[in-house]
């Protein structure tokens, strides 16, 4: 319940006094209208007072800024056809002067619904005082200048009895208060609507007024302190004749269809705004939602178009399925404007749906009713006709019934937006934009003259007809229809056509190279969706032309293609066996690997001792256990060659071995050497390896002993050949002289003094080239880089044993002849019949290779005998 | 025997025990043994590059050859001095031009020789060598080894063709011939090492006579 005010402001003076006081006790002003205060009524009565609109009003706005679903009206009161149209225009001031409240104000609104509904009838004159009240009670806010002829009338007013000024209150006023005291005014849904937008936008709109408490009702209607609207006067008003309106040529004609025109007072208006007041404005008191029941049979609150809106309402629905981009940018908003009107009404959504739902979820819910937009598209609609019918500022005079007429178009909207375009109007009439035009109307007698449509002049007047159909309207209508019957006959054409089409026969020849058809049967080729008509061009007027476009762009899945790959029972078998190989590829092989030996050193150090006892029972018993061995081929032809050489051919002698090899090669080198400076030749000694000139030297250290051989007269020692292989093919391809300038020693290599290399240019004038080596490397570059340049130089090799199988597939092609390892040895000092230290350590040699023999077969006896000891594993395994 | 001879045969002794001492595994008288002769071998490489190569081949023409011959030598006195910048990573761009001429030169004298000396004598030696005798033995161990690398003929139960028969037992040929190669190198390597060690030991026996009554 909202408390009585126990003080009252003084609408005068501004100062507070006690809420008995009729007169102010400062300045002596009225305090309380004359008539009985609206806010006094008890609840659910219904008092004949002539101000139930004006409290009607206050209902509303309390619920405006209530709870949403309070808009609802249950309608149990029948229409009374007696109603009058301002109730609800005058209603509409009351919602646009109400402002968002604070907070603490709407709450209380909202927690007090019933409060809202007690105060339906309140006194028009406490009320208004209120909002006089509330005016002064805002010191802070600064006056608002007023347009020249508010100020003008104020000053007219002023000089003007109040008798005089209630005369010219308007007829909407006085008619108002001739409405009985149990018709209350409900609202229809799009002013619900509105209002619902009001409560959202209402700060936007910058009203002050907040809905809960009557008193504080602001805005234009704050500004009417002065004309105290005695009920005597407004009673005046009422029976007053009225013919002052000129209405325009649409409103005229609207004017004759009103069954009963009962009051001369009443403004008559077109249908459809006359049946939004009477569904919507005498519907009575609105009643909180949980009061209605569901499904109760409500009074129509759909409101009805005017004529031509709904003549145009099912065209617009077709326009609305055709594309709006066929249509120009100032032509897509109307039909999307005029579509939205056939929105169903709120009604036909149960109330419990907009309780439970948020805020933001009924405003989708009512977006996707088309409420809002119904509301919208009237006040477009309105906004349309405010335009064409504009009157311009200086045909306007002021208070002149100009922005009347804009509410009266305005008028099945009466909510903040509208308030908003009509204040835009106002202020462009004005001169003044920004400025509100109901904040600056605060006489109610601006107000008055605000709808009195005398002020148009009759000349522009006359020839406006709105209950005809604009032509862009009917263009765009027609255009919707025409294309909404084209598709319908296409369709029908569609439907019917494939019958006709005869099914293309494929030659024999043709359906021979067919895929498989038993395997995947061929689609049905998909036929356009849509039968088009040439437009343009030869084929113009033709139907099913070809529709090459269409039909690229249809984007589908491809069909799929008939694999008729016929696959024989042999190539399934290499399938599976294919399949077979890759299964076994990727299982990995297990690997069998021994166990170590339990006492691997042990091992080590008996066969070590084997070996020692072995080779100390050969030296010290000086037994010989082996014949010397038998030279083979390639020792015999090694012997061949070097017996060939004549006494003093130069040869040329490389020292390729390593020192760790030198108990090998030295015997192997000691029986060559031997042999050679036997036959007298002239020995160059060479070495590829950094190491070889150490050999050299030490190998002839022991030779000199053995044979009277002189350094630079005999024998020459060369020195080191870098490069490796490539060292080998400069030897090749340069002379020697540019490519072994000097003697190990240092000395000049091609002094004519150093005999050795007298004649020698080229490798090709050795007699033969002896290699030693213990590496297949080095074997290899003197085969591959020298090799095939030889012509009668022969090419002997003396190996290491390990060297041999790698050296032995060269004899007899570029290798002329071979003297590998000890066994080598020992048998080409057989041939050469020179004791040497092959045939010393042969003996040892033969024991210890025999013994080794043993060892190796006792080895593998015992891995036969003894249990397996290999583990399986995987590969990458363990 | 005189004293350097006898200080030379007592080094060369001691040094051989110090390297049998590996048997009773690692121990730092073989790694000095080791350590010794690496040392001793790279200083002698060293000298004799320097001696060998640098200096009769590279410096002294420089100094003392002509102006032809001195230019020539620039090139590879350029090219072995980027080898050093080769040392820290930041400079080792520097040393990539000796680097590939060095690969690209051996390479390319690699594989030449590789064609000529090594793979056409051998087929020329192969095809000579066809008689009944070797050149059998050379044919079938030829082919059945190359039949055992064919990864592609695996033993499969479910296979009792002949096909598959032949491939095994072509396989287990060519498995006897790879058996027997590198029997061969094994026992090339060990009768190398054998032979080796027979040198010491009998370098070691004739030490010892020096010195024992027998």
């Amino acid at each position: 319940m909202v408390d009585k005010p126990r003080e009252v402001r003084c609408p005068m003076c501004g100062r507070l006094n006690p809420a008995e006081n009729d007169v102010c006790q400062y300045c002596e002003a009225r305090l309380k209208p004359l008539t009985a205060p609206l806010g006094d009524a008890p609840s659910g009565a219904n008092q004949p007072d002539e101000q139930d609109w004006l409290g009607d009003l206050r209902s509303k706005g309390d619920l405006s800024g209530g709870d949403e679903g309070e808009w609802e009206d249950d309608g149990e009161e029948p229409l009374d056809d007696q109603r009058d149209l301002l109730d609800w225009l005058a209603s509409i001031d009351g919602e646009e002067a109400e402002t968002p409240s604070p907070p603490a104000e709407q709450s209380d609104s909202e927690v007090e619904p019933a409060a809202a509904e007690a105060q339906e009838e309140v006194d028009l004159s406490a009320w208004l005082a209120s909002l006089d009240e509330e005016q002064t009670t805002t010191p802070g806010q600064p006056e608002v200048e007023l347009p020249d002829w508010l100020r003008e009338y104020r000053s007219q007013e002023a000089a003007e009895p109040e008798a005089e000024s209630a005369e010219s209150l308007p007829d909407w006023l006085t008619g108002a208060e001739e409405l009985p005291a149990e018709e209350e005014e409900s609202e229809p849904d799009f002013l619900k609507d509105f209002a619902a937008e009001d409560g959202v936008e209402a700060g936007e709109v910058g009203s002050t007024a907040t809905p809960a408490d009557p008193e504080e009702y602001s805005g234009w209607m704050a500004e009417f302190p002065e004309a105290k609207l005695p009920s005597a006067e407004l009673e005046s008003e009422e029976t007053s004749p009225e013919g002052d309106f000129e209405l325009p040529a649409w409103l005229l004609d609207e004017e004759a269809e009103p069954e009963e025109p009962e009051q001369d007072t009443e403004i008559e208006l077109p249908d459809w705004l006359a049946e939004f007041d009477e569904e919507g404005v005498g519907a009575g008191e609105s009643v909180s939602p949980a009061e209605k029941p569901v499904g109760a049979e409500e009074p129509t609150v759909e409101y009805e178009l005017p004529p031509w809106l709904l003549e145009e309402e099912p065209e617009t629905d077709l326009a609305a399925e055709s594309p709006k981009a066929e249509l120009p940018d100032w032509m897509q908003a109307a039909p999307l404007e005029v579509d939205e009107v056939k929105g169903p009404p709120v009604e036909q959504f149960p109330e419990e749906q907009f309780e439970d739902l948020e805020p933001s979820q009924e405003e989708l819910l009512l977006e996707e009713s088309g409420e809002e937009k119904a509301g919208e598209t009237t006040d477009d609609v309105g906004a349309v006709v405010d335009d064409e019918y504009f009157i311009p500022e200086e045909e306007a005079e002021p208070g002149d019934s100009q922005p009347g007429s804009l509410e009266e178009t305005e008028l099945p909207a009466p909510s903040q937006e509208t308030a908003a375009w009509l204040s835009e109007l106002a202020s462009e009439v004005e001169g003044k934009p920004g400025e509100s035009f109901l904040e600056e109307a605060p006489e109610a007698e601006a107000l008055s003259s605000a709808f009195d449509l005398e002020s148009f002049p009759d000349e522009e007047l006359e020839g406006i007809n709105l209950t005809e159909e604009p032509e862009w309207l009917a263009e765009v209508s027609q255009d919707a229809a025409l294309q909404a019957e084209e598709q319908r006959r296409g369709f029908e054409t569609e439907e019917g056509g494939e019958e006709d089409l005869p099914r293309a026969e494929l030659p024999e020849w043709l359906a021979a190279m067919r895929p498989v058809d038993a395997i995947v049967t061929p689609p049905t080729p998909s036929r356009p969706s849509r039968v088009e008509i040439e437009t343009s061009g030869p084929l113009a007027g033709l139907q099913d032309v070809l529709p090459a476009e269409s039909q690229i762009f249809q984007i589908s899945k491809p069909d799929a293609r008939p694999s008729g790959l016929e696959i024989s029972e042999s190539q399934q078998k290499h399938i599976r066996m294919l399949e077979e190989m890759l299964n076994t590829e990727e299982q990995a092989t297990p690997v069998s690997i021994p166990l170590p030996l339990p006492y691997p050193r042990l091992f080590r150090w008996f066969i070590t001792l084997i070996l020692f006892l072995a080779a100390l029972y050969a030296l010290w018993s000086g037994t010989s256990l082996a014949d010397r061995p038998l030279p083979g081929l390639e020792t015999q032809a090694t012997y061949a060659a070097i017996n060939r050489l004549p006494s003093g051919a130069p040869v040329l002698i490389a020292i390729d071995y390593e020192p760790g090899l030198s108990g090998e090669m030295d015997v192997i080198a000691q029986v060559l050497l031997d042999h050679l400076m036997i036959r007298g030749a002239s020995l160059t000694f060479v070495s590829t390896t950094p190491t070889g000139p150490l050999q050299t030297e030490n190998l002839l250290a022991e030779m000199l002993t053995r044979h009277n051989y002189q350094r630079a007269g005999q024998f020459i020692h060369l020195g080191y050949i870098p490069g490796g292989p490539a060292g080998l093919q400069t030897l090749v391809s340069f002379p020697l002289q540019l490519i072994l300038p000097q003697t190990y020693s240092g000395y000049s290599a091609w002094d004519p003094r150093q005999t050795p290399l007298l004649g020698i240019e080229t490798l090709n004038d050795y007699a033969a080239i002896l290699v030693i080596t213990d590496r297949h490397e080095a074997a290899r570059g003197w085969i591959e880089q020298v090799g095939p340049t030889l012509v009668d130089t022969g090419l002997i090799f003396g190996s290491s044993a390990q060297v041999e199988p790698l050296i032995r597939p060269y004899y007899g092609g570029m290798v002329d002849g071979l003297v590998a390892g000890q066994a080598g040895g020992a048998a080409y000092e057989r041939l050469t019949g020179v004791p040497g230290q092959a045939g010393r350590q042969w003996d040892v040699f033969s024991l210890l290779v025999m013994v080794s023999a043993v060892v190796i077969v006792l080895g593998g006896l015992v891995n036969l005998v003894l249990p397996d000891r290999s583990q399986s594993s995987s590969l990458g395994g363990e | 025997m005189n004293l350097p001879e006898l200080i030379g045969t007592a080094l060369g002794f001691l040094l051989t025990i110090v390297v049998f001492s590996y048997l009773l595994g690692d121990n730092p008288f073989f790694r000095l043994a080791i350590h010794l002769f690496i040392g001793v071998a790279a200083g002698y490489v060293a000298i004799v590059v320097i001696y060998n190569v640098l200096l009769p081949r590279l410096f002294l023409p420089l100094i003392f050859g002509s102006w032809g011959e001195r230019g020539i030598l620039l090139v590879p006195l350029i090219l072995g001095l980027l080898l050093f910048f080769k040392i820290s990573p930041r400079t080792a761009w520097l040393g990539r031009a000796s680097m590939a001429t060095l690969v690209g030169i051996g390479a390319a004298v690699a594989i030449g020789g590789a064609v000529i000396g090594t793979l056409f004598s051998q087929m020329e030696a192969a095809i000579n060598a066809f008689n009944l005798g070797n050149g059998l033995i050379m044919l079938v161990g030829t082919l059945a080894t190359l039949a055992y690398f064919q990864f592609g003929v695996r033993k499969n139960d479910q296979q009792d063709g002949v096909v598959q028969q032949l491939s095994t037992g072509i396989s287990a040929a060519g498995k006897f011939f790879i058996a027997i190669a590198f029997g061969v190198l094994f026992a090339g390597v060990y009768t190398a090492a054998l032979a080796a060690f027979t040198e010491r030991i009998t370098s070691l026996w004739a030490f010892l006579q020096n010195f024992l009554p027998f």
